[in-house]
């Protein structure tokens, strides 16, 4: 059985082909970094992938099942991008967090116990229990997106897909992440995780796709990292070599950062 | 002055008056989330197209402002939704053209632009009873919604393509909070007039956020304030023979005059906790000389402000950073 089925997709955007003839399949358990440089189509793939961009070709299934008629919504948790603007009315951070216990609630049902107890357990993930009455936008950059995790987490995920969950973190919040991460994935999550470059969540990938304009330019084993976490390019051309690739780069993927 | 709420006309009035003033900030609360604080202006502007439809054709004006309102949000959904870079441009064709509509159409009636004013800054002591039922009737409508599908149109209005991976009808939930102000300002129309409506859904949202943390209990607050502000404005407006209207208006801007100042000292404390951003490196200490802390020490409930950074916590006094190291603290 498959996670993620995504079969020679092609996302085009005001006329623009953006990402093309993509093909990916995730399994379950799987902990898949998404790498590429800005504007590479990363972010854009996984939008259409939870079918917030409309694919202009090829299939996308999740859990096995056409995107079109996909209803089974709590089996998924998105991260996004932070907001930079907030709304003009505060929230708590429990109110942000509730939101995502939305996919498990029917129209005018009460939270119920599960419900209330999923919010606690998706709270104490990120550890944020403590700051549950605190407006949300009184928290840090990273404690917001660490509170944005534990609202994909209360509907009690099987895949959860983050989009640059360390962009404006520091790193002390970024190892807080990685440590929440690692217990779902000890819990069995599959996870794919748009990233512009490891970090401290290096350790936990199990496969590495990069995503060079538009297509894709590596997809197999994680890469060699430096303690940086930035990728290397010895290891990086190593792989390559060892994975057809569906339509041939003017340029290798990760040239830009080739030291 | 007990005989003037003996008067019937004057009890219909406040009753209109509190179920406008609980209906009117609970979509307020969402319009203003979305950063949507005058488009409760813009339907009302669309409304006076309605209204002197209704006055020309000899229908009940509630009704067909409510019809056109609704047409015109709508289109400013629409507006919305699709993201238009010229969304502002053809919001205000759409605001002018309904002004300008109504008045042109409204001088075809026999009585022209005057019986128009009534609804432009309202005539809450002229509602008949049929009109009443109406208005408790779909006050009554919009507060069930807003506030029993609060954790749906939360999840819209906060973050649109969050709320769309939880499976629920986002396009339809923003339609229904277009018809719900659209509705509103149809109702309120005749406590606070087209001109005025828009304060009533957003001044009283305003005010409550300045003392609440949360979003339902900014909405609740929102509510108690507008029919407290509502109920008054009437009240008032009878003994100092004052609009209505204007004077409900004028409360909530008192209200808000009143809480601001709550509000802001409460804001700047709030700042003063924010943490501060985790060292990226070790930094090296430098041990605190210039302050004697012999007979002062540092802890919880020691009397200065403790904010956390990274791993620690720095307390905050005269211009100084101090965190506790070993048996001495160190600036940070």
């Amino acid at each position: 059985m498959s996670v993620i089925d995504i079969r020679d997709a092609g996302v085009t955007i005001a006329g623009r082909p953006i990402v093309r003839h993509l093909n990916v399949r995730v399994e379950p358990g799987e902990v898949v970094a998404v790498l590429g440089e800005n504007g590479s189509g990363k972010s854009t793939l996984v939008k259409a992938l939870l079918g917030l961009i409309p694919i202009s070709s090829g299939h996308i299934a999740l859990f096995e099942c056409d995107l079109a008629d996909f209803d089974q919504w709590a089996r998924i948790g998105y991260v996004p991008q932070r907001q930079a603007a907030a709304g003009g009315v505060p929230a708590t951070v429990w109110e942000v967090v509730a939101s995502g216990r939305l996919s498990r609630r029917g129209l005018l049902r009460p939270l119920g116990r599960s419900g209330a107890r999923a919010i606690s357990r998706a709270l104490a993930t990120v550890d944020l229990s403590e700051r549950a009455r605190d407006r949300f936008d009184t928290l840090s950059g990273g404690q917001q997106q660490r509170a944005l995790i534990a609202r994909a987490l209360a509907s009690e995920p099987e895949l959860l897909v983050l989009d640059e969950p360390n962009a404006g973190v520091d790193t002390a919040n970024q190892d807080a992440l990685a440590e929440s991460i690692s217990r779902l994935v000890e819990e069995g999550a599959t996870v794919v995780v748009v990233l512009h470059e490891l970090g401290p969540l290096a350790p936990l990938i199990t496969r590495t796709v990069v995503i060079h304009d538009g297509i894709i330019g590596y997809d197999g084993p994680p890469l060699g990292s430096d303690p940086d976490g930035h990728v290397t390019s010895g290891h990086h051309h190593h792989a390559m070599a060892a994975t057809p690739r569906p339509v041939p780069p003017l340029q290798a993927p990760l040239d830009g950062r080739t030291p | 002055m007990i005989d003037v709420f003996a008067l019937p006309f004057m009890q219909v009035a406040l009753v209109a008056a509190f179920v406008t003033g609980l209906a009117a900030p609970s979509v307020g609360t969402y319009l203003v989330q979305r950063r949507l604080s005058l488009m409760g202006d813009g339907i009302g502007h669309v409304a006076v197209t309605g209204v002197a439809l209704g006055l020309v054709t000899g229908t009940s004006p509630m009704l067909t402002a409510i019809a056109i309102a609704v047409v015109g949000a709508l289109a400013i959904e629409l507006i919305r939704a699709t993201g238009r870079a010229s969304g502002d441009v053809a919001l205000a064709l759409l605001f002018y053209g309904g002004i300008a509509g109504g008045l042109v159409l409204a001088s075809r009636d026999g009585n022209g632009t005057a019986s128009l004013q009534r609804y432009l800054f309202g005539s809450i002591l002229t509602i008949s009873t049929a009109d009443l039922y109406l208005t408790i009737g779909l006050a009554a409508v919009v507060i069930a919604a807003s506030v029993l599908l609060l954790p749906q149109l939360f999840a819209v209005t906060n973050d649109e393509d969050y709320a769309r991976t939880t499976g629920i009808a986002v396009r339809a939930y923003g339609i229904l909070i277009a018809v719900l102000a659209a509705v509103t300002v149809s109702v309120a129309m005749r406590t606070v007039g087209l001109l005025l409506v828009s304060a009533l859904m957003v001044i009283p949202v305003a005010t409550a956020q300045q003392f609440t943390k949360g979003f339902r209990s900014t909405m609740l607050a929102a509510m108690a304030i507008g029919a407290a502000a509502a109920v008054t404005g009437v009240a008032a407006s009878a003994f100092i023979d004052a609009p209505p209207g204007a004077m409900i208006v004028l409360l909530c801007l008192a209200g808000f005059l009143i809480a601001a100042p709550i509000g802001l000292v409460r804001a700047r404390r709030l700042r003063a906790r924010r943490p501060f951003p985790a060292p990226v490196a070790p930094t090296g200490h430098l041990p605190s000389h210039d302050h004697d802390h012999v007979d002062h020490h540092h802890g919880p409930n020691c009397g200065h402000i403790a904010i956390e950074h990274g791993d620690h916590v720095d307390y905050v006094h005269d211009g100084h950073r101090h965190a506790v190291h070993g048996g001495h603290y160190d600036e940070h």
